[in-house]
């Protein structure tokens, strides 16, 4: 079965209780054999939470540092954002339910590989 | 962050996708994700075009952009244009394929107009 | 004069961007009007204007990608839509007045009417951007459009009162009988015109079709500080001139050949001659920009190939379809008689309104390490770019606000 990477971004993400857990702001992915190889680009997860803007400008990430201004306002917005790995979560109607315990989600920057 | 990495929303959608020798195939207008891969869920392969753009717009928009393209088609089949990801050589700034113009399909549109109108002025 | 040819994109792009038909029109109603009270906000927008384009060379050069990839990237394509379609609205705009100024420098040599030269000038027009080589088109056109330094000339024959002008230039203040708004309304026509983003849109797809690479950021930025610096003196220059003749008779400059009087009191004929030939480029440089602008802007937003990523015609057709398109609309537009300055004043107007939308995104990829490596943003362009994002932000929240109040600056 295929989906597109567009079904996911911007769904709506509840924890299992039904609780808000922000949306689906983007995918990771991660390499895992050289390009050219069927299965070189696997979907490690998804990145949920609010403030989405700031994670697509990546003020999520390492890689933006400045300007100041941005990167006060916008890694506000994107400090909540929670890494769920594909594993943890299920896709029921228009919507992404996570069946890991909030406690046991971090944030993209946390991660290690 | 580590290199094998990749955002696909900001690090890989909407990024220009060229040949081997430069030319312009199109952007990287969605991924599609091959859930059932042995070993969990993988980018089987870029999708490009209109087709695949008027998917992301909402409403009439979507239902206009989608529509035209398919017109264009000869064959009657509305799926996207797609791009096995494993002609995929790097992704930077621009993703690049391995391989040159002459292996890829072009585009609907770009194809009809070659035919039907640029391609009968003289000197093109 | 290889090294003089290196900077020929920064001087075509900034001559097109600032002394275009309406800039040409809307310094010289400007210096006649308020003398040099507005002149502060030129040397802002050229700042402004050299900071950013130096963001999109340097952008261009290390990832070989233009404004216009870099703002569906960043926007998403929703956003980035809603630029395109501004943009597209505001190029065409401008490509019509423009094609309407070409045709008044012919008039003004010919003394036939613009309206039957529009034709003759929309296929000349064509045959440009389908055959000539872009080098060409940018060494011709940018430097015959330096005629224009007539006009520093004529300032300096006009021997005016430096010290005093200096001073009125720093001191600006509201002349009697003229409305705040009023004169807030064409602050902003000279603020938008210096940073119109038809100019980054052109500069960032120009230093792509030239294969910039990391060498090139050295001529990245000598295009930048000679070209924008060039096309500012001028532009100040023409404002000076009418603040120094046409202000004290009460002139109100509506028509580019009141534009030129000074010039004909301080240099005569030659000098004319000169400003004809330098206006011909200028307007004519600035339809090409704003026409390939227009096909940028479209093939960039949707991946089609563009430019030298297509050898022949025939392998950008939806390109070449576009410009063709395009260019016709501007025509009957233009056939229309609808009074060219009035146009660019409008679409100078409106860019300041969508300045936002395409330097936002330009700020945020310039400073991706990601994208950038060991080139991207320092501390010194990033505080000044923020100050100018601040600006940017504030000039498109009351621009409209302003024309309906001002009713167009009236």
């Amino acid at each position: 079965m295929t989906m597109r990477i567009t079904d996911l971004v911007g769904k709506p993400v509840v924890d299992a209780e039904g609780g808000s857990l922000g949306k689906v702001h983007d995918v990771r992915l991660v390499r895992q054999a050289p390009y050219g190889e069927s299965g070189a680009l696997r979907v490690d997860g998804i990145i949920a939470g609010k403030g989405g803007i700031a994670v697509r400008l990546g003020y999520a990430s390492a890689d933006l540092t400045g300007p100041w201004l941005l990167k006060v306002v916008l890694g506000r917005m994107s400090r909540h954002a929670l890494f769920v790995p594909w594993s943890a979560f299920s896709i029921e109607h228009d919507r992404l339910v996570v069946h890991a315990g909030r406690a046991s989600l971090r944030h993209p920057r946390e991660l290690t590989s | 962050m580590a290199d094998n990495v990749l955002y696909a929303g900001r690090q890989l959608l909407d990024r220009q996708i060229a040949t081997v020798e430069g030319r312009s195939v199109g952007k990287v207008d969605d991924l599609e994700i091959d859930v059932d891969h042995p070993g969990g869920p993988v980018v089987s392969a870029l999708l490009t075009g209109q087709i695949a753009l008027g998917a992301r717009f909402f409403g009439r928009m979507s239902v206009w952009v989608t529509s035209t393209a398919q017109r264009l088609r000869e064959t009657g089949d509305t799926s996207p244009r797609r791009i096995d990801v494993r002609l995929v050589s790097s992704v930077a700034a621009t993703v690049t394929l391995r391989v040159p113009h002459g292996d890829l399909e072009p585009a609907d549109l770009e194809r009809w107009l070659a035919e039907h109108f640029i391609g009968r002025i003289p000197g093109a | 004069m290889k090294k003089l040819l290196q900077v020929a994109l920064g001087v075509l792009t900034a001559i097109g961007g600032f002394v275009d038909i309406g800039d040409f029109v809307t310094s010289s109603v400007v210096g006649a009007r308020f003398g040099m009270g507005l002149a502060w906000v030129l040397v802002v927008g050229t700042v402004g204007i050299i900071v950013y384009a130096e963001m999109c060379g340097r952008v261009a050069a290390l990832t070989k990608r233009a404004v216009f990839d870099v703002v569906r990237e960043r926007l998403g394509v929703r956003f980035a839509l809603v630029n395109l379609s501004a943009s597209y609205f505001i190029n065409l705009l401008t490509l019509t007045a423009e094609l309407a100024g070409v045709a008044i420098a012919i008039q003004l040599a010919t003394s036939v009417n613009y309206l039957l030269w529009i034709p003759l000038v929309g296929l000349v027009l064509w045959l440009v951007v389908w055959k000539l080589p872009f080098e060409v088109m940018e060494n011709s056109f940018g430097l015959l459009g330096l005629a224009l330094l007539v006009f520093v000339i004529s300032l300096w024959k006009l021997g005016p009162d430096w010290s005093a002008m200096l001073d009125h230039a720093v001191h600006p203040a509201v002349p009697s009988g003229e409305g705040r708004p009023t004169w807030w309304y064409y602050g902003i026509a000279l603020f938008g015109s210096a940073m119109t983003p038809y100019e980054v849109f052109f500069f960032s797809s120009g230093a792509v079709e030239e294969r910039w690479g990391r060498q090139d950021l050295m001529t990245n930025r000598l295009n930048v500080f000679i070209g924008f610096p060039l096309g500012a003196v001028i532009s100040l220059s023409i404002m000076a001139c009418s603040a120094l003749v046409l202000g004290p008779l009460h002139v109100q400059v509506s028509h580019v050949s009141q534009v030129g009087l000074p010039v004909a009191l301080a240099v005569g004929k030659l000098g004319i001659a000169a400003m004809l030939v330098g206006f011909f480029a200028a307007t004519f440089g600035a339809s090409l920009e704003t026409l390939l602008s227009a096909g940028y802007v479209f093939a960039q937003y949707f991946g089609w190939p563009w430019g030298k990523a297509a050898p022949r015609p025939r392998e950008a057709s939806r390109f070449q379809t576009l410009l063709l398109l395009t260019l016709f609309a501007a025509m009957a537009l233009a056939l229309t008689t609808l009074d060219p300055v009035k146009v660019t004043e409008y679409s100078v107007v409106l860019s300041a309104a969508a300045l936002p939308l395409t330097y936002f995104p330009i700020l945020v990829i310039a400073n991706d390490r990601g994208y950038m490596g060991d080139q991207a943003n320092g501390w010194f362009s990033n505080t000044i770019a923020t100050v100018y994002l601040i600006i940017i932000g504030v000039v498109a929240l009351v621009t409209l606000p302003l024309m309906l109040a001002t009713k167009a600056g009236m």
